[in-house]
């Protein structure tokens, strides 16, 4: 962020589009594998395999297996969180048709929840003791942008649940105001023992599965992984060729409740807020979108608050917009949530079509939403809402689309 | 666009709880012992702290005294025009340390359902707004080392943007070392200078610009130069206060661009330094020398450098 820029009123750019894609998931570690499950809808949390878990409910959307990944030099160990994050990064500039070595002016912005907080929960194993650069839990952004050789802006957000949506909002802003070409934006966090068993001590956690808006939700059920995106500006992707992008930032609305560490206000004024002005900033009117990724975690009273401020917020339009409900797949994935609901938003821009939701056996009728199942939905118009929410009621919407102004 | 004041400076660590206590600190000076600097009672009162971690209190007492400092009532301004943006490595950590440990030895059904929320990093950032109502946004920023000073930047942009009119930028820790000298919090209230006006509030500076930059393994910092030489050339002419705030051979190497920087820009640099320019209390460090020059020139440079390559610039000008 160079606020000399700012201050001066200086905008070098229109938009900001998503050219690259990479995730590392339960569903897949690949955009593809993710895409086509995603498209068969079928997803189960597995028990976490933890023996220092003392907790009743240990259910995770865990990723099975996953590579081990090398350290920037200096960085010693990467936790969980970097290790997903790096191998999502890299396909994700393979996809862009980037090498991030040579380019002078790209950045990162980077949203978790928890960092690498794995190095620590490994040590009751007999892990090290992390020591030196090891010991900064919030160091994710720095290793991609060790690994990657990325020299620009670089941010590392932290508002919980809604962290990635906030990343990758301030990385579309850093490109617009001149200040990078390109950004690498997304989320990234993995299995934190702690975490769940504080959402066990909350009773916030359904012993079945992750069921979203289903009338017999009990809570929510943790998920892990990294969605990262390429970011750049149209000028930037149009100057090298690349035309082929998923869709572009189109606007992001902040908001914040200030009512409750954990609960959201009941009023929703606040979230209704923020996807009003996410909807002011894209120029579009309600009925122009065609999906919603809402953050619905599976928690009976989120999940309902959620439903009634898309009510207020898109009015007639609730009831027919296609609605995703992304955590039914992949479980809440914490500080990657918000980056995995955009990426698949991209996805969804991109193929035209609406994947069906995981089953839903008896939908909430206080939820009344659009909940299709057992069928994609073919995508009416160009533009997708994303929702995310958090602790604090760190609220963000965000506009991605795909049609030409 | 109305420019960008600093009207309001808080701060609590071991050795300074005010910009004049700062100021008389010993840069090096050691804490008098854990936490017995910090009364959470004074400046929170009896009731609402008792479930909230050591760093969200230092927190919310260091925004006690920014408030205060700027003669702000945030009760009698719209909530939708404040927003708050928070920088923390460690202010959380501590807790999970706890709270794991609970977990391991006795089970998660021990752990107090009142405290289980502190797990979450961004708790810290949340209950300002939660105790002032301060609704425009909330951000929790954890880069090392740099985040508080990063806090400011985003805060001033957002406000630029018009995502606000004003709010609070800070920086809080607890020390992952326990009994250390780590602890410790620091908040700026900003806002436009037309809104301070009409509130007939005093600017103590202006925020005239940073960046953030990368400097990867091996050090090389030409992504930096550009930038801070055209920081540093928008100074006005003759002797700008500065500090790095640092440790190693990476902060000296920054102390060396800075110079060679500044001659670029046909400045020249004077050095500064108050408590915890060595990046003893972390994310709050540098926001203890933007205190310390507010406090004394109301003018100079801040740059942090963390250990893995971040590095974080803001320049401050008179008002």
């Amino acid at each position: 962020m160079h606020l000399d820029v700012l201050l001066n009123r200086v905008y070098a750019v229109s938009r900001v589009v998503i050219s690259g894609l990479g995730v590392t998931s339960c569903l897949g570690s690949t955009v593809d594998s993710y895409w086509a499950a995603l498209m068969r809808a079928v997803s189960m949390p597995v028990e976490v395999r933890d023996k220092y878990a003392r907790m009743d409910n240990k259910l995770l959307y865990a990723i099975a297996d996953h590579a081990p990944v090398a350290a920037p030099d200096g960085f010693g160990r990467l936790g969980r969180t970097s290790t997903f994050a790096v191998t999502a990064a890299r396909d994700a500039w393979h996809d862009a048709g980037l090498d991030p070595a040579s380019m002078a002016n790209a950045g990162v912005a980077i949203g978790t929840g928890v960092g690498d907080t794995s190095l620590y929960e490994d040590v009751p194993g007999g892990g090290p003791h992390p020591q030196g650069l090891e010991a900064y839990p919030f160091k994710v952004s720095s290793v991609l942008a060790a690994e990657f050789g990325l020299t620009g802006p670089i941010c590392s957000a932290s508002t919980a649940c809604s962290a990635s949506g906030y990343a990758v909002s301030l990385a579309a802003e850093m490109i617009r105001d001149g200040e990078a070409d390109v950004m690498l934006a997304g989320g990234a966090d993995g299995y934190t023992r702690v975490g769940v068993a504080c959402f066990n001590r909350m009773g916030a956690l359904d012993p079945l599965r992750c069921r979203p808006f289903d009338a017999a939700r009990q809570g929510t059920v943790f998920g892990e992984g990294a969605a990262l995106m390429v970011l750049e500006s149209e000028e930037h992707a149009r100057a090298r060729g690349h035309t082929a992008w998923y869709g572009a930032v189109e606007g992001s609305g902040w908001s914040c409740d200030g009512f409750h560490a954990t609960a959201p206000d009941e009023g929703a004024r606040q979230i209704i807020r923020a996807m009003r002005e996410a909807l002011a900033e894209a120029g579009i009117e309600p009925d122009r979108l065609g999906c919603v990724v809402p953050h619905g975690t599976g928690t009976p009273l989120n999940d309902a608050i959620e439903s009634q401020a898309l009510r207020k917020a898109l009015g007639e339009h609730s009831g027919s917009v296609g609605m995703y409900s992304l955590k039914g797949m992949l479980g809440h994935t914490g500080g990657a949530a918000a980056a995995f609901a955009i990426l698949t938003g991209a996805l969804i821009l991109r193929h035209g079509v609406i994947p069906p939701n995981a089953p839903i056996d008896r939908p909430d009728p206080d939820c009344s939403l659009s909940l299709h199942t057992g069928q994609s939905r073919a995508l009416p118009s160009r533009h997708v809402l994303v929702n995310a929410y958090a602790f604090g009621g760190n609220n963000i919407s965000l506009i991605i689309g795909r049609e030409p102004r | 666009m109305s420019a960008v004041v600093v009207t309001g400076t808080g701060l609590l660590s071991p050795v300074a709880s005010s910009p004049a206590e700062l100021l008389a600190a010993n840069a090096d000076e050691s804490p008098p012992g854990p936490q017995a600097w910090f009364d959470p009672v004074t400046l929170l009162g009896r009731r609402g702290w008792k479930y909230l971690s050591p760093a969200t209190r230092y927190l919310l007492g260091a925004t006690v005294l920014a408030l205060a400092d700027a003669r702000l009532e945030p009760a009698g301004l719209p909530d939708e025009s404040m927003g708050v943006v928070v920088g923390t490595n460690f202010a959380a950590r501590p807790v999970v340390a706890r709270i794991d440990e609970t977990v391991i030895t006795e089970g998660a059904h021990m752990l107090s359902p009142a405290e289980a929320p502190n797990f979450s990093v961004n708790v810290a950032a949340s209950a300002i707004s939660m105790r002032y109502g301060m609704r425009a946004f909330n951000l929790s920023l954890t880069n090392p080392m740099v985040a508080g000073l990063e806090s400011v930047l985003i805060l001033a942009a957002s406000i630029g943007r018009g995502r606000a009119e004003l709010g609070l930028a800070g920086a809080t820790e607890e020390s992952p070392i326990p009994a250390s000298a780590g602890d410790g919090a620091c908040c700026f209230v900003l806002e436009t200078v037309d809104g301070a006006d009409r509130r007939g509030a005093t600017g103590q500076a202006r925020v005239a610009g940073g960046f953030s930059r990368f400097i990867p393994p091996g050090g090389d910092m030409r992504a930096v130069r550009g930038p801070l030489t055209r920081l540093l050339a928008s100074t006005e002419t003759g002797q700008v206060p500065h500090v790095v705030v640092g440790q190693g051979d990476l902060a000296s190497s920054v102390e060396d661009l800075a110079e060679r920087s500044a001659a670029d820009a046909g400045i020249s640099l004077a050095r500064r330094g108050f408590a915890g320019a060595d990046g003893r209390y972390f994310t709050v460090s540098p926001m203890l020398q933007m205190a310390g020059l507010i406090a004394t020139e109301r003018q100079g440079v801040v740059i942090a450098v963390s250990p893995h390559g971040n590095l974080a610039a803001l320049r401050l000008a008179r008002w």
